[in-house]
């Protein structure tokens, strides 16, 4: 029994599961919601970054979205570009948009700043749908290219599964990697407390900007993503209760836990489904941001550490059950072999 | 450009400013004592706005009276229903999160911004319905500008309440309460104030006024649907924090300016960026002047 470990860290269940999880997924329209859950996990995953690790309240997540989108599908349908490079194109121009906005505003604290960001999504949105030269105005870029890889051209759900997954693998490990950096510290020491931080010589509003960037760049990246997805992006694809819903996800995930994106966004990524059941149509959609909102109430007034709370650490699943039943079994045998004697 | 469209423009905007000037009015009374933001204001301008639109229609239709008798009942009406719905959103709502960080508070209104908005959306649908007019055909000239009797009227009423409840917290002992708990809670409940009336009152009125704004652009816009809370209430907040929030002239202020701004923005640049204005004002306000512009004191809260 020596070769199977007594734990066994919870991201390898979750990364070997999610690999093997088209070979049980049959169903194309799962597959589907599958991959627009993956899309909020990375969404989530990059607001804790801002909102989790550095403190600070952002609430225009959409924007950057939309900005990367259109920038990565810009690029392609005018200037040719490969998806791979605009897939870059698109994160840096999150970053840069971050950049932008959090050089503006990231002297504001709490909930004013949660204001000025939604404030900028809005503004984001509204010049998509009026910069018709450029955007096409409400219709929407349609006929994004796919990806190629090594002269293997996406098409269905499976292969763009497996690039998300790629995604989301990049977007987890390098916020882990930066987390338990230096930058990832400071982040932590102003969130816990501002002035202390500032007092031990972190540069708060540096690193704070810092991280805002970050969070936006694989917002776009998520953006460029979803254009090529669906092939077509409007001013509409990602706005206002998109930033509010991957925001109340990442409270209940757990605001500042490492693993909690996951379960947030899962759960309710996938509440729209559950309900098609019982009603139809655009009744859906009002159900669950009416769903979504009561949520967020009852997470903020009786259990605001969300899932998974505030915790860092990994997380690990027991394997003794498993070795025990293999012992018992073992044990069987070596009884079996004493008899015989 | 002309000189009546100038004029025109600003007519306009001081008229509609007005209104945003009474929403803006929740957001400055409760951020005053409370110190958070409350997401869930346009959600009650919503529901006031639905409130008269069907008591209105219901007594134009069912009990056959006029369209003016049945609206001052139908506002009435909504009024009171959106002050006890304010009420109750701040007891259910608001007042466990009490004595946690402001954010929390912050989130817990998001959430009941989400709840109510949609909540609505799933029963009335999401399509906007047209509202009977008040002032069929009315016009007058100023100047080469023309002015609706809408407009007229939505001057005349937010000047009057804003008025009114400018002397109400000057004047009444209520009023005084209110302004003693926004200078200090603790200091106001040691003085035998009765901090969470003053709270509650506060949300009553917001919320009224929030009704009459509602139901106002409700009529101007001729357009009544459940999403229209999100940006009127997210216009309330841009007053409020242009004129100094806390302050009732400093919402009509933030009121007119936003107003104004807007509608020579819409008209020089392109009408489609009207709202892409009122967040650019935002964000320049935030930055460069984020006590407001009449600020009472030095010191930002922010």
């Amino acid at each position: 029994m020596s070769w199977l470990p007594h734990k066994v860290n919870l991201k390898w269940i979750l990364l070997v599961g999610s690999l093997l999880l088209p070979l049980v997924v049959r169903s194309p329209f799962v597959l589907h919601v599958i991959i627009l859950i993956g899309i909020y996990v990375i969404l989530t995953d990059a607001l804790n970054f801002v909102t989790g690790f550095a403190g600070q309240l952002a609430l225009g997540i959409a924007a950057f979205v939309t900005i990367g989108g259109y920038t990565g599908a810009l690029l392609m349908l005018n200037n040719d570009w490969s998806f791979w490079t605009a897939l870059v194109a698109g994160g840096a121009a999150g970053f840069l948009s971050g950049l932008i906005l959090g050089v503006l505003s990231l002297r504001l604290r709490g909930d004013y700043l949660g204001m000025v960001t939604l404030g900028f999504s809005e503004i984001v949105r509204i010049v998509a749908i009026n910069l018709v030269p450029v955007t096409r105005g409400p219709m929407g870029l349609p006929g994004i290219p796919r990806p190629e890889i090594l002269g293997y051209l996406f098409h269905g759900d499976i292969p763009y599964y497996y690039l998300l997954l790629a995604l989301i693998i990049f977007t987890h490990v390098t916020i882990e990697r930066m987390l338990f950096s230096r930058f990832g510290r400071a982040c932590l020491a102003i969130r816990d407390d501002e002035s202390a931080a500032a007092a031990m010589g972190v540069q708060a509003y540096q690193y704070k900007v810092l991280a805002f960037c970050i969070s936006s760049a694989y917002a776009g990246l998520a953006g460029v993503f979803y254009a090529s997805w669906t092939t077509l992006f409007s001013p509409d694809s990602f706005q206002l209760v998109d930033s509010i819903m991957v925001s109340v996800m990442n409270t209940l995930g757990g605001i500042g836990s490492l693993l909690g994106s996951f379960p947030g966004a899962v759960i309710l990524a996938s509440l729209p489904e559950i309900f098609r059941p019982f009603t139809t149509g655009a009744r859906v959609a009002s159900l669950r941001l009416a769903l979504v909102g009561l949520i967020m109430l009852f997470l903020v007034i009786f259990r605001p550490q969300g899932i998974a709370g505030m915790s860092i650490d990994p997380v690990f699943i027991s394997l003794e059950p498993i070795r025990r039943w293999f012992t018992r079994r073992q044990d069987k045998v070596d009884e079996n072999k004493e008899a015989k004697q | 450009m002309s000189q009546s469209f100038l004029i025109q423009q600003l007519i306009s905007g001081v008229a509609i400013g007005i209104v945003y000037a009474l929403i803006a009015i929740g957001y400055s009374m409760v951020y005053g004592i409370l110190k958070f933001i409350n997401f869930g204001h346009g959600a009650v301008y919503m529901v006031g706005t639905y409130v008269s639109y069907f008591v209105w229609l219901f007594f134009i239709n069912s009990v056959g009276w006029g369209v003016w008798p049945s609206f001052l009942i139908a506002i009435t009406v909504s009024m009171i229903v959106a002050a006890i719905f304010g009420v109750l959103m701040e007891r259910v709502a608001y007042r466990p999160t009490r004595g946690k960080s402001r954010l929390t508070t912050f989130m817990s209104s998001v959430g009941m911004a989400l709840l109510v908005t949609y909540t609505m959306e799933f029963l009335v649908g999401p399509q906007p319905r047209p509202t009977p007019e008040l002032f069929p055909g009315v016009k007058i000239h100023i100047g080469g500008a023309i002015l609706t009797g809408q407009q007229i009227f939505m001057l005349a009423t937010g000047i009057v309440l804003l008025i009114l409840l400018q002397l109400f917290i000057t004047k009444t002992r209520q009023g005084k309460a209110i302004r003693a708990c926004s200078e200090d809670m603790g200091a106001a409940f040691l003085m035998g104030i009765d901090v969470n009336r003053s709270i509650s009152v506060s949300f009553a009125i917001g919320s009224a006024m929030a009704a009459v704004a509602g139901t106002l652009v409700g009529i101007y816009y001729n357009a009544v649907y459940p999403t229209m809370g999100w940006l009127a209430g997210l216009k309330g907040f841009i007053c409020a924090v242009t004129g100094g929030i806390g302050s009732i002239p400093g919402a009509m202020l933030g009121g007119m300016l936003l107003g104004m701004g807007e509608n020579l923005g819409a008209g020089l640049v392109a009408s489609g960026y009207r709202d892409a204005i009122a967040f650019t004002i935002l964000i320049l306000v935030m930055i460069f002047r984020p006590m407001g512009i009449i600020a009472r004191e030095q010191k930002s809260s922010l």
